[in-house]
């Protein structure tokens, strides 16, 4: 009976841990794939060697890649945890990249 | 590398069955509106044709000057021949007293015909399928244009993995399979896919491009603190006219469009005259979209004597480039034949849409464990398919249908049209509800069907002027509509046909040869 018992708590554990790592791909595809598009889209607008507005357009026009790339990763990644980390990170650089060059040149 | 492909089929599946149903409509009403114009004539079947646009253009002067003579601008769209005539729009001297309040666009805007009155006809004409195609109907505009905005990121992540995801792309270009159930359909989304292949990506990536101050400005705060700065680049203008109060004879428009078209290079589409009638007044032209890739056009702004006080600075290689992106997703600059030929590349995305949809129930079909008994979730999306693919082409059908029929002098015709295609629509979803897809499909395609031929009999017999009035005038942008219609009943009259006499296989034959053990249904959940 134990063996049945067990049987059924493994199956029920392997479901979870299939539902967990659905969510996370989603949660590191919809959100996350918008908000690394838009982080790069503004690392870019920073820093593309050209004057302010075409920088900002070819940054706009490059970002809807970068979405549908990240969203790729999203489900592409070796597990639900490594597509959240990884795009966590690449928004993160991207973040820290505008950051700093808005604190040393400012905006127009 | 399977892995990788693996995952792709996946987010392949469920991003395209998810937004399908959002993709179908939004091709659909892209496709039509290829037509716009030609719609916009069509829907209005007693307009006289623009013969000499700049006459028109006289005429619509006129009578904004009768209608709104103090207004603070108006907006003037070219008339041409394609168009039922000019398109005009005006914005009041702002009042203080009511301020705060928003200015309603439609008591200010009017279509009027060559002869110099507006239209007679209350309708969105090919209007609405423009509209619905990025703002959808019956809820806020910003909602429907993120819903579409993320359709389209869907698509894009779908046509991308539909890549990845295709093994042998040029080996199944020449391979069509047919009466072989699962292996047709897909042989039939991957043709859809692959032929317009390029169509596909550049209407995707374009579409998300016009719709990207919306979706993604980023770029913009980053550099500016001010937004209207990159506006400014974007859409260049003149200094604001500021009324003096002393009135003036209103220019010539007709001989400022002459020498316009001289300076622009090209024709004029658009004309703004800010403050009309004062010494102050403004002209400015825009270079029509139909000459140039490029859907921003050069501008020149003259005043009330008719000297040019200013010209747009030179587009710069980003902007060209971003204009050129919505000039190819709306093919305003194309003649007749690349109109034809986007309208057919429209109908090629519409086919793979919907093809797709239905190959997700098609495949899992042939997996059920009971087919007589299918789960839930199958028989949601199989008659989702059925309300959507086939319902929704009825809707447009019944709104053509009101056009002709609603009367002239209804009050809010205009919008009764719109309802009937919504009405009819849903009472088409709630027959693929009620009864088992197959005769859903059968009743709505051939409801479609018979409801566009008898139209096109309509506007043969009855409607005066007509399809034999169009034809013998030569007026091929009239007529096409009607032979396009009917086509298209020939063609879902077929497609019904075809699903009425279809015969599925006894399954019992394949489990047999496979000798394999029925799926269970745990196993399907990873269904690629």
């Amino acid at each position: 009976m134990s063996g049945i018992a067990g049987e059924v708590d493994r199956r029920t554990a392997a479901r979870w841990r299939r539902r967990t790592d659905s969510g996370l791909r989603l949660l590191a595809a919809v959100p996350l794939g918008y908000a690394v598009a838009s982080l790069w889209a503004m690392a870019l607008a920073r820093l593309l060697p050209m004057p302010a507005a075409p920088a900002t357009i070819t940054a706009t026009l490059i970002a809807f890649a970068v979405c549908a790339a990240a969203v790729m990763w999203a489900y592409a990644a070796r597990s639900g945890w490594r597509a959240v980390w990884t795009l966590a990170l690449a928004g993160g650089i991207a973040a820290g990249i505008t950051w700093a060059s808005i604190a040393a040149g400012g905006r127009l | 590398m399977k892995g990788f492909r693996q995952s792709q089929s996946t987010l392949h599946t469920w991003s395209g069955l998810l937004l399908g149903w959002v993709l179908f409509v939004i091709f659909v009403a892209g496709t039509a509106a290829y037509w716009r114009e030609a719609l916009n004539r069509w829907m209005r079947p007693e307009t006289p044709r623009v013969e000499r646009p700049l006459n028109a253009l006289a005429k619509a002067e006129a009578w904004l000057n009768r209608r709104a003579p103090d207004a603070k601008t108006w907006f003037i769209t070219m008339p041409t021949a394609e168009a039922p005539g000019t398109y005009v729009f005006w914005v009041p001297q702002p009042d203080p007293a009511a301020k705060g309040r928003r200015h309603r666009r439609r008591d200010t805007f009017a279509l009027i015909d060559a002869a110099g009155t507006p239209t007679a006809r209350d309708t969105r004409g090919g209007d609405f399928f423009y509209r619905f195609h990025f703002d959808l109907h019956y809820m806020p505009v910003i909602w429907a244009r993120w819903l579409v905005g993320f359709a389209a990121m869907m698509m894009l992540v779908a046509i991308l993995t539909g890549i990845v995801t295709h093994k042998k792309i040029f080996r199944d270009f020449f391979t069509l399979r047919r009466a072989k159930g699962q292996r047709s359909w897909l042989d039939g989304h991957n043709a859809a896919a692959v032929l317009g292949l390029p169509f596909h990506l550049m209407i995707t990536y374009t579409g998300l491009v016009t719709l990207s101050a919306m979706l993604m400005p980023w770029a913009t705060i980053a550099n500016y603190a001010d937004g209207t700065k990159m506006a400014a680049v974007m859409f260049p203008s003149a200094d604001e006219a500021t009324r003096t109060g002393t009135a003036a004879p209103l220019p010539d428009l007709a001989a400022i469009v002459r020498d316009g078209e001289r300076r622009l290079g090209g024709p004029v589409g658009y004309i703004e005259v800010a403050e009309p009638g004062d010494t102050a007044a403004r002209v400015t032209l825009t270079r029509a979209s139909s000459i140039s890739l490029n859907t921003y056009g050069d501008r020149v702004a003259y005043d009330a004597a008719g000297r040019v006080v200013w010209r747009s600075p030179p587009s710069d290689g980003a902007r060209t480039t971003y204009g050129a992106m919505i000039g190819l997703h709306a093919g305003r600059f194309g003649d007749a034949t690349l109109r034809w030929l986007y309208f057919l590349c429209g109908i090629g995305g519409t086919l793979m849409v919907a093809s797709g949809l239905v190959l997700w129930t098609v495949k899992r079909r042939e997996r059920l464990a009971d087919p007589s008994r299918p789960p839930l979730g199958f028989r949601v999306v199989e008659r989702l398919n059925v309300a959507v693919v086939a319902g929704f082409p009825l809707g447009c059908a019944a709104f053509f249908w009101a056009n002709r029929l609603i009367p002239l002098d209804a009050p809010g015709r205009g919008n009764r049209e719109v309802a009937y295609l919504f009405a009819a629509w849903g009472a088409a979803g709630l027959v693929s509800l009620a009864v088992r897809p197959r005769y859903g499909w059968v009743a709505l395609l051939g409801g479609t069907a018979a409801m566009l031929a008898a139209l096109v009999a309509y506007d043969a017999v009855l409607l005066r002027p007509g399809l034999a009035n169009w034809i013998a005038a030569g007026d091929w942008a009239l007529a096409s509509v009607d032979l396009v219609l009917l086509a298209l009943a020939a063609v879902l009259a077929w497609t019904a046909r075809r699903v009425a006499l279809y015969k599925p296989r006894v399954r019992t034959v394949r489990a047999a040869t496979r000798a394999r053990p029925a799926v269970l249904p745990a196993q399907l959940e990873p269904a690629e």
